[in-house]
């Protein structure tokens, strides 16, 4: 009876999902990208008169980031998805992670990421995998 | 360069750090020259084909958390930052913007 109330109590410790307490942080990009446009000659009768020289700039969100993140895990996320960031709050280590959350659906990410500087009292992004 | 108050009496700190800091968001496949050079497009096989290399004057508040009884200091970030980067369609670009960690929720998960 002993024996098989352990192999209980090893079964569920098994099954049981780890529980922390998380400080979790939305992170928000909101970028313009400037490109370099078309080259554009406007030539009447044979002569030359304007040429243009177009700059394009693009507005990235972090919803873009999110769109591109994405496609590299091959996961589709909805509009709902956040990015956020997520480090274990009762831990002294600087462990953290980036995750994409959408709904019950949670990717890490933090492979992608990186920053060259520990954050003031805590822990940014991991070094990034190479 | 930081400022902050520690009141001795319950232990709370708060205050604001200023620096310089790097973001980067890359696939593994991306280079060290292909971050700092805008001609430079990513490399064959990359996942993720958006990529951003920016850095810029960061402002850092933070301020302690009362946590089961301990405390905890959170920090909360916001960037102007410039760079370069590749959009979603492989086109190098100069970046400019903001990059923003905020909130203080805890969360039992």
């Amino acid at each position: 009876m002993a024996a098989m109330t352990a192999m209980v109590m090893v079964a569920g410790m098994i099954h049981a999902k780890a529980v922390t307490t998380n400080l979790v942080q939305k992170i928000n990009f909101s970028l313009v990208f400037y490109e370099q446009g078309n080259t554009n000659q406007n030539v009447k009768k044979g002569v030359l008169r304007t040429t243009t020289v177009a700059v394009n700039t693009m507005r990235m969100t972090t919803r873009d980031l999110i769109a591109a993140l994405g496609t590299a895990t091959t996961n589709s996320f909805s509009a709902k998805a956040q990015l956020v960031f997520v480090r274990d709050a009762n831990s002294l280590s600087n462990a953290a992670a980036v995750q994409v959350r959408d709904g019950t659906n949670v990717v890490d990410v933090s492979s992608f990421f990186c920053e060259n500087e520990r954050r003031h009292h805590g822990a940014w992004f991991g070094a990034r995998q190479r | 360069m930081h400022g902050s108050v520690l009141d001795n009496a319950n232990g709370k700190l708060k205050g604001v750090a200023y620096n310089l800091q790097q973001f980067i968001v890359a696939d593994a496949a991306a280079t060290a020259s292909s971050l700092t050079n805008v001609l430079n497009i990513l490399p064959a096989g990359t996942k993720l084909v958006l990529t951003l290399n920016l850095s810029g004057f960061t402002t850092t508040a933070y301020s302690t958390l009362t946590l089961n009884g301990g405390k905890i200091v959170i920090d909360e970030i916001s960037a102007d930052v410039s760079g370069t980067g590749v959009d979603v369609n492989g086109t190098p670009a100069l970046v400019k913007g903001t990059v923003d960690f905020s909130g203080r929720t805890i969360k039992v998960e």
